[in-house]
């Protein structure tokens, strides 16, 4: 025998209360870890309704609970210089590979008696 | 002294053409296909979309530059590639291998995310011992 007693009333109490805080999951949606590792499982194991309302990941929150998305945070400037930074990455990469490609070209050219100076058609 | 500064400087404006295109690319989200797969293959997809993307654009400027310096279109074309077929092949070929890593460190940020990507390659990466010890 035991002293366990039938709590029906708990369960209800704890219904509304699971009610009332997945609504808060709704209103401010959970967002994307960020991980070192491989995030996909993560991102499935999502509910599907932060797929629809965040598909980018990475939200704000407004002094008023508002809903702001990251690129729209970001300044004019910012993106401006972000795009600045990553042209001149990339073009230093080509840069430095075109680079070593038209010197080895001019050296096998030299090295055969070529008398163009890079191998490069002139315009 | 002796050294023609004038190639490099051409290719300091190629360099800078070619990005701005190859940044076009990426605003169109240009080779964004199987994303599901391992990485290889976006990897490869987006290398060779790329390149065919710098290969078009590149003809089209060569093209217009011909234009206007009153250049046949062949003369133009064969500032694209080269002058021959061989040679056009191993430009091709150049170009796709130099567009892998850039398309690899491309996928991997899908994946792992624009901050995180750059902070390992560029800034510090403080959990990669624990992610070695994770794997061990």
């Amino acid at each position: 025998m035991n002293n366990y007693t039938e709590r029906t009333w708990v369960l209800v109490t704890i219904g509304e209360a699971i009610k009332e805080l997945m609504k808060t999951y709704l209103q401010h949606p959970l967002r994307k870890q960020r991980s070192e590792s491989y995030s996909r499982p993560i991102i499935r194991a999502l509910p599907i309704y932060q797929k629809g309302a965040c598909p980018r990941g990475r939200q704000h929150f407004a002094a008023d609970g508002k809903l702001i998305s990251e690129h729209a945070a970001a300044s004019f400037r910012q993106k401006v210089a972000g795009e600045f930074k990553e042209k001149m990455a990339l073009a230093l990469y080509l840069y430095i590979c075109l680079g070593a490609v038209v010197l080895l070209k001019s050296a096998i050219l030299r090295a055969w008696g070529s008398t163009s100076r890079y191998g490069v058609l002139r315009r | 002294v002796g050294i023609d500064f004038t190639i490099w400087g051409i290719a300091a404006v190629k360099a800078l053409l070619l990005a701005k295109f190859m940044l076009l690319g990426r605003a169109f989200k240009l080779g964004r296909r199987f994303r599901d797969r391992p990485l290889i293959w976006p990897t490869l997809y987006h290398a060779f979309m790329f390149l065919i993307l710098l290969l078009v654009l590149t003809t089209i400027e060569e093209t217009v530059v011909g234009a206007i310096h009153h250049r046949p279109l062949s003369g133009s074309l064969a500032h694209v590639v080269g002058p021959t077929v061989y040679e056009g092949i191993a430009v091709c070929i150049v170009f796709f291998l130099i567009l892998v890593p850039y398309s690899a460190f491309v996928c991997l940020e899908d994946v792992l995310g624009e901050r995180e990507i750059v902070r390992l390659f560029f800034v510090n990466r403080p959990g990669a011992v624990a992610a070695q010890s994770r794997a061990g």
